[in-house]
């Protein structure tokens, strides 16, 4: 079903607005992993580990969301489709795995944070952990936000019978 | 460049593209997403499967930050913070 195009624009923007909002947020997060990684002081170390479960949880896991799920109403809203070209649905399973990998993710960034309160657990912080896996994301998002702009040819085999349906339809109206 | 459907100027109807294969960047794609799989599983079979936090933590710090975190902890209790 083709959304209006009002509706389109708004889910556009929305989409476009979260995506890149998370793409900042790794940033961020990346930063004070390689911070919390890096630093000698044992305040500092202690603050980006905690600092790091709030960003994960009240700022990622939201952005990704609704990331998501402006995307799925964005392709289900217009002639592009979900499954009809491979730049969308290679971007749909993208977004599908960073989403799942950051929300299991979670249990490790709340692990780290009760460890850099607590104390103990001695030898777990600093962690390189939170460094590999934002910068991991952070390609992940990058080679989506490429994808979205340069939308690469390719019609998957269903677009392909989805569009010689459209057609064969056509013609029968015209005969 | 993107590849939407072609309209005819007639009668705005999709013209049917001749069947094609998965482009090569796709392929190549697949293929990349396949090793990065390939070595998750490897990575989780090295590392006994376990799962939880503890199975992605690196080894632990040779400087002594993670005393220094921990008596940073301690303090901040005695403060009441």
């Amino acid at each position: 079903m083709v959304l209006a195009p009002a509706v389109r624009k708004f889910a556009l923007t929305t989409h476009v607005t979260t995506s890149v909002g998370w793409l900042g947020a790794v940033v961020a997060f990346l930063a004070l992993a390689v911070d919390g990684l890096t630093s000698q002081d044992g305040q500092t170390v202690r603050a980006a580990y905690l600092s790091m479960e709030a960003l994960g949880r009240y700022v990622l896991v939201p952005l990704a969301a609704a990331s998501l799920f402006s995307g799925l109403v964005q392709s289900l809203g217009s002639s592009w489709g979900l499954f009809r070209h491979y730049w969308v649905l290679t971007k749909l399973l993208m977004t599908v795995f960073a989403t799942v990998v950051l929300l299991a993710y979670l249990r490790t960034l709340s692990y780290l944070a009760d460890v850099a309160t607590s104390g103990n657990g001695e030898g777990v912080l600093p962690s390189p952990s939170p460094v590999l896996h934002s910068g991991a994301a952070l390609v992940v998002l990058l080679v989506a936000a490429v994808l979205s702009v340069y939308k690469p040819r390719g019609v998957t085999a269903y677009g392909q019978r989805k569009q010689r349906q459209a057609s064969a339809q056509s013609q029968q109206r015209h005969a | 460049m993107a590849d939407r459907p072609a309209r005819s100027e007639q009668d705005n109807h999709p013209v049917p593209l001749p069947v094609t294969g998965a482009p090569r960047w796709v392929k190549v794609f697949g293929l990349a997403a396949l090793a990065l799989l390939l070595l998750m599983v490897l990575a989780q079979l090295v590392g006994g499967g376990k799962h939880g936090p503890g199975r992605h933590l690196g080894l632990p710090a040779a400087d002594g930050t993670a005393a220094v975190v921990a008596a940073a902890a301690g303090h901040a209790d005695e403060d009441g913070r």
